[in-house]
């Protein structure tokens, strides 16, 4: 498979305290086309940062390089709550990404979007409706439809599952697997839950204090892990989750 | 409970001192019972009778009718002070809080100085550039106007940029001008309504001490604050040409600090 | 006499019109050193039915019946005085998102403190002590540094830590912890159940954990009610509701859980 992302060398610096500190030091990895990566760490382990430094959201105190095989891609966060306008309709927004490329006309745009609610499994009312007036399932539903769009090739969703209920965490899990089979696009999926990240995942990156530690097979990494903070969390994750 | 009916008080109370205060202002565009410049030395000082239901000045005008002018005056002023202030508010806060940078370092700091600088001390500098008048108290007003509400305005706008949704509309490639206008600007109105309706306030304060300092209309046009000045002389003879303009500018304050303080725990 | 009875209790909020009810008639009986657990999805009344408990849900628009009945008395129809006396010394509350459950403004010890200031005369250097040999029970490393900082300038995990710390300096009969790891690692959700276990263990303080995470009340909890919609809809030993549930949402709930990798089909 061709990679639709490398990341060679990449570090985010902050000024913490006027003291430098890097958020993400020194990463390498390459996302193939249609796979599931999963990058997991505990909060604070610079994730968030790497996948914004990726996404050129970031940029004061970026190195290194990022290359991007596919066109525009795109991003669902952890809180669905902010990641819609408060002030401007579900169908609106939905708009939003064919608008700004604006190769559509609007009957064309509203048929779009019906296409991608039914994608999403969410009813046409909805359109009408406020992002405050949606539940917490329903609101992240709309981000991934939102992100899909543009029909990019390569997401990225930042633990787009971790402000939800765990019955509402599993649906959308289950939406994702399913539109990234019908879809064929690929994700980095960050998570701090290496259960989720083993039930989704082809591969799998573990993070720590802004380094990638081990990155291979779900199989390698959770049942024969080398580095000794992969141990410690596989070791924590038998003796603590339960089933 | 309890809140919400306080709440409908203030509301209430506010609407209906507001409605007189609007009531007034339209009777000093469409008609005033004397001309408000008129002068009638027979009925000087008279007082309140039902003919000059305000009682007259020293000049012998229509207290009442001059109120009524007054009150237009003051409306006028504040509204352009507050539009002059908003207006420039909003594209220096958006602008500052958007980009950041060297942008932002350099308004905001002119800002400050400009903040730090007491605004009847600027109005006059303005005001001794330009002469007086009406024209130049409102320009005088509204450059004092603009910093703080360019400031409350970059703090939204700081903390909208950072939001999710922005970056996702970034990740749209949408241009600068489409994010402020369609993404940042419509979620600034909470923001914007209360400060609109406080600066309102602080601008018909503001007039009324402008033009009793007689940095404001001249006479013998008439301003709320020009006929307290003016009525400082007769103060302990005819109370009242000092009692009824003072009193119109209380309602005027109170009607909108109530309105105000109720609308913006609504939204 | 069980230390915490709960008998018929309806929630019902008025709204301008209409009248929603939030909780229909929920029973629960906790012991001394009980740990029970309720859980369901967001909106089915778990959260209320605590706050209610913790004698938190004085809204005037909100009206509660049945009885709550706490070592004999009705905390419903206890005057305020008696309340707060309850809500200091016998009942302490943990929430969900410890930044907002902490002052920003305002360091960490003296939070910690603030239940013995408002509840009980004591000099500074006792309270300080006292703090302190909170902060260590809570298993916190460098409990001086952490009584002398700021929230923000701790991590979730350790910020919650003080949360309990702050809730455990009265020594209550009862904790309630409303979804005290959801907004925290799962790694660190494993750590503060061990922590609340522990609590349990060595002080005898009864729990009532309240979570939408079913596999979680199972690791903490003896008893649990499931709450959909306002009802309870099946409650009992959590080992037999998780191993044999009866009702279809007891199970959904069950299999929305991740499965762990390391425990294949049990």
């Amino acid at each position: 498979m061709a990679n639709i992302l490398e990341v060679r060398n990449l570090s985010v610096e902050f000024k913490k305290d006027k003291k430098p500190f890097f958020a993400v030091s020194d990463v390498s990895f390459d996302v193939k086309e249609g796979e599931i990566l999963g990058l997991a760490g505990e909060s604070g382990c610079g994730k968030s940062s790497l996948s914004r430094a990726i996404l050129g959201i970031q940029k004061k105190g970026v190195t290194g390089s990022v290359k991007h095989f596919a066109k525009r891609p795109q991003m669902v966060f952890q809180d669905p709550a902010g990641s819609l306008n408060p002030s401007q309709k579900i169908g609106f927004i939905l708009e939003e990404p064919i608008r700004v490329k604006g190769n559509f006309d609007k009957a064309e745009r509203k048929r779009r979007v019906k296409d991608m609610l039914k994608k999403v499994d969410l009813d046409e009312e909805i359109l009408d409706r406020y992002p405050n007036e949606l539940s917490g399932g329903q609101r992240q539903r709309v981000c991934i439809a939102a992100a899909l769009m543009q029909e990019p090739k390569f997401l990225i969703a930042d633990e787009p599952v971790s402000a939800l209920d765990v019955t509402v965490q599993s649906q959308i899990l289950e939406l994702l697997k399913r539109l990234h089979k019908e879809l064929g696009i690929a994700i980095l999926f960050i998570s701090h839950d290496l259960r989720v990240v083993y039930n989704l995942c082809d591969r799998v990156m573990v993070m720590k204090s802004g380094k990638i530690v081990e990155m291979g097979e779900l199989q390698d990494v959770y049942f024969n892990p080398q580095h000794p903070y992969t141990k410690s969390l596989m070791d924590a994750a038998k003796t603590k989750y339960l089933k | 409970m309890d809140k919400t009916k306080t709440r409908n008080v203030k509301f209430i109370l506010g609407l209906t001192l507001t409605g007189i205060i609007l009531v007034m202002m339209i009777a000093g565009i469409v008609h005033t019972p004397y001309d408000p410049m008129a002068m009638d030395l027979s009925a000087k000082l008279e007082g309140v009778s039902f003919k000059h239901i305000m009682g007259c000045d020293n000049f012998g005008r229509d207290i009442f009718s001059r109120v009524l002018v007054g009150v237009r005056e003051t409306m006028f002023v504040a509204a352009a002070v507050v539009f002059i202030g908003t207006f420039v508010g909003i594209i220096i806060g958006t602008v500052t809080g958007y980009f950041g940078g060297w942008v932002d370092e350099i308004l905001m700091r002119f800002n400050d100085a400009v903040l730090a600088f007491p605004s009847v001390l600027l109005a006059l500098l303005v005001i001794g550039i330009m002469g007086g008048g009406t024209k130049a108290l409102i320009i005088a007003l509204g450059i004092a106007f603009v910093p703080s509400f360019a400031r409350i305005i970059r703090g939204e706008v700081l903390r909208i940029r950072n939001l999710d949704y922005i970056q996702c509309v970034r990740l749209y490639g949408a241009s600068h001008l489409r994010i402020i206008v369609v993404h940042i600007l419509p979620n600034l109105r909470t923001v914007l309504l209360s400060s609109v309706l406080i600066g309102f306030n602080n601008a018909v304060l503001a007039e009324a001490g402008m033009s009793y300092l007689g940095m404001g209309a001249q006479p013998p046009y008439p301003s709320l604050g020009l006929m307290l000045s003016e009525a400082q002389g007769v103060i302990y003879s005819n109370p009242w040409n000092a009692v009824f303009p003072g009193l119109v500018i209380v309602i005027m304050i109170l009607g909108f600090s109530l309105l105000s303080d109720s609308l913006e725990k609504k939204t | 006499m069980s230390m915490l009875k709960v008998e018929d209790l309806c929630i019902k909020v008025h709204d301008k019109k209409t009248t929603d009810t939030l909780v229909y008639d929920v029973d629960l009986t906790m012991e001394k050193g009980d740990i029970l657990g309720i859980v369901g999805e967001s909106g089915s009344g778990k959260t209320m039915t605590a706050l209610a408990i913790a004698g938190l849900l004085s809204r005037h628009d909100m009206e509660k019946s049945g009885h709550i009945t706490f070592e004999g008395i009705n905390l419903l129809e206890v005057p305020r005085k008696v309340l707060r006396k309850i809500q200091g010394n016998e009942i302490s509350m943990v929430f969900q998102e410890p930044l907002n459950s902490l002052n920003p403004l305002k360091k960490v010890g003296w939070q910690v403190e603030e239940s013995l200031r408002v509840h009980t005369v004591m000099d500074k250097s006792e309270m300080k002590e006292r703090a302190i040999q909170a902060l260590r029970d809570v298993e916190l490393d460098n409990p001086e540094a952490v009584y002398n900082s700021y929230p923000h300038e701790l991590s979730g995990g350790m910020r919650q830590r003080a949360m309990i710390a702050a809730a455990m300096i009265i020594q209550p009969k009862l904790l309630i912890a409303d979804e005290p790891t959801t907004a925290l690692d799962v790694t660190i959700q494993a750590e503060i159940v061990e922590l609340l276990k522990r609590i349990n263990r060595e002080r005898g303080t009864a729990i009532l954990f309240i979570s939408h995470d079913l596999s979680l009340v199972n690791s903490l909890c003896e008893r649990v009610l499931v709450m959909q919609n306002g009802y309870v809809v099946e409650s009992g030993i959590c080992e037999d509701i998780f191993n044999n549930p009866q009702m279809d949402y007891t199970k959904k709930l069950i299999n929305a859980i991740p499965k762990n990798p390391f425990f294949k089909e049990a």
